[in-house]
């Protein structure tokens, strides 16, 4: 599985193609040249690139392609020697460290923290002066500088482990605190380690060639990057060509670093790809769109919309939607049925490489026609959004007016003076103009929601998503902030898994189930005569005032990963599923999807 | 007492909880008593900051209490200047938290989390494959039956890895299981499962603290709701 996250990343196929290209020229380049790298001939001292040697002679006459090929070789060892202590000793040390708190803690803790205090090549000039210059000297004076980095990484790792869910469920288990480091601790720690000793094998090789450079490291005649560099300095006027074998290594090196050190940084701890336009459209491109009779009036058309993941995932397939000015649409279904999908489709969020077929257009215009550029323009004028959490969706580090500002910020203008005060105050923030100066940590989440609804509505947006806007907010809360959201926007799509909630703020309901519509209609026919059997067993699992016990469905939705279901995909979980409902897909007719609704 | 009855799971008796803050001194629980006894499922609500999961941390002897005392099973938990708490067994209390993917190892095969509990000190050496096929069985019994044992927490929904994380703590026959908002951010049909799973195991004899503040949830199962106030 990792494997191929890592060859998914692009930066990672570079990275280590130059830095297999720097290895395979340090094992085997001086074995293809044959040239003595320390041989030195003073009938060709300062000889030009040409036929015979291709990168020139220094001033003994020695070929300098033979040299760079010999010092890359000494200097990645060192590298690689470096490397390997540091991150041995770094994550012993910290493990440690971490493991036993108290006063051994407390004592490694202030090493590191000296360690990384000073200048790690002040500490390794002082070691080189203290044990004299030598290559091996040199090696020894860097691991002395560099431990403390992958000691600290390892000694969070293992110190915050001990609040760690998974380890908290084992310790009340009983599994002894020694199966607990090796079992929970360890493996993570490690990779954690190594991908933070990974970014600094660039800073290595620099501070290596730096140091060589000043005649600290391996002495001649042996060939070394930073020491070649030194040399030719005297002769750099006349004979420039004695630069571009070692620094074209050196910066293939510590490129060939960063890029492998990125990648396996991704790769361990996979971010959401923040990239979007650059997905493949199928489908019906650009066709017109169908004129019915509610055209005027639809804010948001989405016409057979299918939306396939990367991976395979066919998260959206054939919607068709449409909501018109005014209107508040709500999308309800259980985790994974394609709601969210939906509402990342309409703001454009898709990850890179995701492809939708369809067609979607926001207030006549179609999206598929709309530049990077131009699509940027719209997001916050034309459309609005309300995440599911606020604190996750603000700055902690900036006040929550700073927040509410930003729609103005991103389109390079400034809320007039006590505006965002004003807005914030009509969704009834108490004190708002006081209160928007604190972070968003002192704020509670309610109040705080009802700050992202002021700074998604900044524009007047035509079209609001909110994607589960409460569902991260105490209950009691909900009623108030969807009440407040349906004031302060125009239409609104509204994505929920709670139908009794929807219920009371919403004209429309759509009920989606793996990636399908099911049922729609309005939202009092929906809640009072369901038809579809999914959406009876959604409102069956609804918590009701009164507490009757909640009935469950049983399974779990298809897996919508390659192929999607030959027949209904709700058959596996349906009561009533007859031989057709596993054979052929239901299509929607008269609003609901369901061979058994459509045949009695 | 007239009659001979066996203590309760879990006694707390006028604890208090205080953190500091910098803000000052913030009292999240202050001289609470309850007890649970087998079977009983003991709903706890409140606003967000009115000190539910501190309460529940202190039930389960996650955390020790400033003043007032936890005994389970009739034992007082802390004894001297002990950092973690004295359980009757292993296992004895088990917990269920609010972010299903984090409380399980990521790196980790669903049913090693599943069996973990089973591999502790004390209990019978299993083979894997006895683990994997208990795990099996757990997920049948759970209706996750589809669900593949060998498969990682990432290539799972929050509800399930929910209920996997359940089933590591009932696997455990735990006599108490605690349970810190089990349905935040899940779906209602989530929602609905869990509380089976939880009655289920209440049925069979283990007391259940639940706390969450989606109290027409609560009510739907649980015996007794304790309302806490900031």
């Amino acid at each position: 599985m990792m494997a191929a996250q890592l060859l998914r990343q692009r930066g990672f196929l570079i990275g280590p193609g130059l830095g297999l290209a720097v290895v395979a020229l340090a094992v085997l380049g001086p074995v293809l040249v044959g040239v003595d790298p320390d041989l030195p001939d003073y009938a060709h001292q300062l000889a030009a690139p040409g036929a015979e040697h291709w990168l020139g002679t220094d001033q003994s006459g020695r070929d300098q392609l033979a040299r760079t090929l010999a010092g890359t070789r000494t200097s990645l060892l060192a590298v690689l020697i470096v490397f390997t202590l540091t991150t041995t000793i770094g994550l012993v040390v910290g493990s440690l460290a971490g493991y036993l708190g108290g006063i051994v803690d407390a004592a490694i803790g202030r090493v590191i923290d000296a360690m990384l205090g000073l200048p790690s090549q002040i500490i390794a000039l002082a070691v080189v002066g203290a044990l004299g210059v030598g290559s091996t000297n040199l090696v020894l004076a860097i691991v002395v500088s560099g431990w403390a980095y992958p000691a600290r990484i390892a000694r969070a790792a293992v110190l915050g482990s001990h609040q760690r869910l998974d380890v908290i469920a084992a310790r009340m288990a009983g599994i002894g605190p020694a199966r607990i480091l090796v079992g929970h601790v360890l493996p993570g720690t490690l990779a954690t380690v190594l991908v933070a000793a990974t970014t600094t094998v660039g800073e290595t090789v620099l501070t290596l060639a730096g140091l060589s450079f000043l005649g600290l490291g391996a002495q001649p005649p042996t060939a070394e990057l930073g020491q070649m560099l030194a040399d030719s300095q005297s002769a750099l006027v006349s004979s420039p060509w004695l630069l571009v074998g070692p620094t074209t290594v050196i910066a293939a090196t510590v490129v060939a670093a960063m890029l492998v050190s990125d990648a396996l940084r991704d790769a361990i701890d996979p971010q959401p790809p923040h990239r979007t336009r650059h997905h493949r459209r199928s489908g019906t491109p650009a066709t017109p769109m169908p004129d019915t009779d509610d055209s005027v009036a639809a804010v948001l058309r989405i016409t057979d919309l299918t939306v396939t993941y990367p991976d395979g995932t066919h998260a959206v397939r054939a919607v068709t939607l449409s909501v018109a000015a005014g209107e508040c649409v709500a999308v309800v279904g259980e985790s994974g049925c394609g709601k969210s999908t939906l509402a990342r489709a309409v703001l454009e969020l898709l990850p890179a490489g995701t492809a939708i077929g369809g067609a979607l257009a926001i207030d006549g215009v179609d999206l598929t026609t709309v530049s990077p550029p131009a699509l940027r323009r719209m997001r916050g004028r034309t459309v609005g959004y309300v995440a599911q959490d606020p604190y996750a969706a603000c700055d902690p580090l900036h006040s929550v007016a700073h927040h509410v500002a930003e729609p103005w910020r991103n389109h390079r203008q400034r809320p007039p003076r006590g505006e965002v005060s004003r807005r914030v105050s009509a969704l009834d923030v108490d004190r708002a103009a006081t209160r928007l100066t604190e972070r968003p940590h002192h704020w509670s989440g309610g109040m705080l929601q009802r700050a992202t609804i002021a700074a998604a509505g900044a524009h007047d947006p035509v079209l609001t998503i909110a994607d589960e806007p409460t569902s991260a907010l105490d209950a009691h809360l909900a009623d108030d902030i969807l009440t407040a959201l349906r004031r302060s926007c125009r239409a609104l799509l509204l994505v929920s898994h709670d139908l009794h909630l929807v219920a009371r703020h919403s004209d429309r309901v759509i009920v989606m189930y793996a990636g399908r519509v099911v049922e729609t209609g309005p939202t009092a026919d929906i809640l009072e005569r369901p038809r579809h059997p999914y959406t009876r067993a959604l409102i069956a699992a609804t918590p009701q005032p009164g507490g009757a016990p909640l009935v469950s469905l049983p399974g779990t939705p298809p897996s919508l990963v390659g192929a999607p279901p030959a027949g209904c995909a709700f058959a596996a979980r349906c009561a009533d599923a007859t031989d057709i409902c596993h054979d052929r897909e239901p299509v929607l007719a008269a609003g609901v999807a369901c061979w058994n609704v459509a045949t009695s | 007492m007239s009659t001979p009855s066996p203590p309760p799971i879990v006694t707390a008796d006028e604890v208090t909880r205080a953190y500091a803050t910098a803000r000052g001194t913030v009292t999240a629980v202050h001289e609470v008593s309850l007890t649970v006894t087998p079977r009983q499922i003991l709903g706890i609500s409140g606003p967000s900051g009115s000190g539910k999961s501190t309460l529940l941390r202190l039930l389960a002897g996650i955390e020790r209490p400033d003043t007032g005392t936890i005994h389970f099973a009739g034992q007082p938990a802390w004894t001297g200047r002990s950092r973690t708490a004295r359980y009757p067994r292993p296992g004895y209390v088990m917990p269920i938290f609010q972010a299903p993917s984090a409380s399980l190892n990521p790196r980790w095969p669903i049913w090693r989390s599943i069996t973990e509990p089973l591999t502790a000190p004390g209990r019978d050496r299993q083979h894997p494959a006895q683990l994997r096929a208990t795990a099996a069985d757990w997920l049948d019994r759970a209706r996750l039956g589809h669900v593949d044992p060998t498969i990682r927490p990432g290539d799972l929904s929050g509800g399930q890895c929910q209920r996997i994380a359940i089933l590591r703590a009932l696997v455990a026959q735990p006599a108490l299981v605690i349970a810190d908002e089990p349905t935040a951010r899940q779906d209602v049909i989530t929602a609905a499962a869990i509380s089976e799973l939880l009655t289920h195991a209440a049925a069979h004899g283990t007391g259940l603290v639940v706390v969450s503040h989606d109290t027409a949830w609560l009510d739907t199962f649980a015996h007794h709701t304790h309302r806490m106030t900031p």
